[in-house]
C-alpha cells in the first residue's frame, strides 16, 4: 500500500506525538520539521482516509474553553499502519541510497 | 480560571557572546503568570562552567528572560529550568472566533471531525487573537478555514463517487 508524502508526514508525526496527536499539534509538529504546515483540511482528509485504511485510531479527547467547548479528536497509529510507514520509508532508502548529490562533499 | 502546569524549560544552543538569554515557554498557548521555583545554575555541556543568574526575576508573558554573567565563550549550552507556570485561561470577552466557518465545515465532515476541526480553528484563533490582535486573528482564521475547504469538498466528493459506483455496481463490503 502506497502512502503520499502527506500521509508519511501525518503518521510520523502521530508516531512522535504520541500520545498527543490532535490535529493542532499534528500541523504545528510537521511545520516546525519541514517548514511547511498542511492545512487543517487537508490533514483531516487524509487522517480519514488513513483510518479508512485501518492505519490510524482516533478517540475524542477533553474540551477546552479555548476550543469554544469543541473536543479535540486524538490520533494513534495501528500495527498495520506502523508497517505499512516503515516500508514506504524504506522504499524511499532504498531508492536514495548511492545517489551522489551535486556538490555535495566526497 | 487557571490551571497551574509543571514544566521543565530546556535551552540548548549556542551562546557566543551573550549577555542575555531567552527561553520560551514550552507551548505558545500557555502564558506565564509566575515562575515560582529554579534552579540556580547551569552546566555547560563543553567545559564545565557553571553560569550564575544575574537577575533570577525577568520572565515576560510568553518566556522567561535569564541575564546571564560571564557567558561568552561558551558553546552549547544546554539548560534546564524546574518552573511552575500557571498557564491564564485566555479571557473570553471579545475573543469569540467569527461564526459561518462551523457551518461550511459540518457541510463537509463528520459531526465527530467538523468539531474537532472547529475546536482547532478556535485554538489557533484564541492564541492569535492574544498574540497579534482580533483583526489579524480573524482575518488568519478566515484564511485557514478557505485554504481548508479544497481538501474537505475533494474528499467528500471521492466518498460519494465510491458509493454510487457501490450502490450501481453492487459492490459491497459485507
Amino acid at each position: 500500500m502506497e502512502l503520499t508524502t502527506l500521509e508519511q508526514h501525518l503518521l510520523l508525526a502521530i508516531r512522535g506525538l504520541h500520545p498527543n496527536a490532535y490535529g493542532v499539534s499534528i500541523q504545528e509538529h510537521i511545520k516546525d520539521r519541514t517548514g511547511r504546515e498542511p492545512s487543517t483540511g487537508s490533514v483531516y482528509a487524509s487522517l480519514d482516509r488513513l483510518e479508512e485504511k485501518g492505519f490510524v485510531k482516533s478517540r475524542q479527547g477533553e474540551a477546552t474553553a479555548e476550543r469554544g467547548g469543541k473536543r479535540k479528536l486524538y490520533f494513534t497509529i495501528t500495527a498495520p499502519g506502523q508497517r505499512t510507514l516503515r516500508e514506504s520509508l524504506a522504499a524511499i532508502d532504498a531508492l536514495s541510497q548511492g545517489l551522489r548529490w551535486k556538490g555535495a562533499a566526497v | 480560571m487557571s490551571q497551574t502546569y509543571r514544566r521543565k524549560i530546556r535551552f540548548r544552543g549556542n551562546t557566543g557572546n551573550l549577555e542575555e538569554l531567552y527561553v520560551p515557554v514550552p507551548s505558545k498557548h500557555m502564558q506565564v503568570k509566575y515562575i515560582s521555583q529554579w534552579s540556580d545554575e547551569f552546566r555547560s555541556t563543553s567545559n564545565d562552567v557553571y553560569i550564575k543568574l544575574e537577575d533570577s526575576n525577568g520572565f515576560s508573558n510568553e518566556g522567561l528572560y535569564l541575564y546571564v554573567d560571564e557567558a561568552a565563550g561558551i558553546k552549547n549550552l544546554h539548560i534546564e529550568v524546574d518552573a511552575d507556570i500557571e498557564a491564564a485561561r485566555p479571557k473570553t470577552d471579545d475573543c469569540e472566533p467569527p461564526s459561518g466557518a462551523e457551518f461550511l465545515l459540518t457541510m463537509l465532515a463528520t459531526t465527530r471531525r467538523a468539531d474537532a476541526m472547529i475546536g482547532d480553528l478556535n485554538e489557533r484563533f484564541t492564541c492569535e487573537y492574544k498574540e497579534f490582535g482580533r483583526a489579524r486573528a480573524v482575518r488568519l482564521y478566515w484564511a485557514r478555514t478557505l485554504r481548508s475547504l479544497p481538501p474537505l469538498v475533494w474528499r467528500a466528493i471521492g466518498k460519494l463517487v465510491v458509493a454510487v459506483v457501490k450502490r450501481f455496481f453492487g459492490l459491497s463490503s459485507a
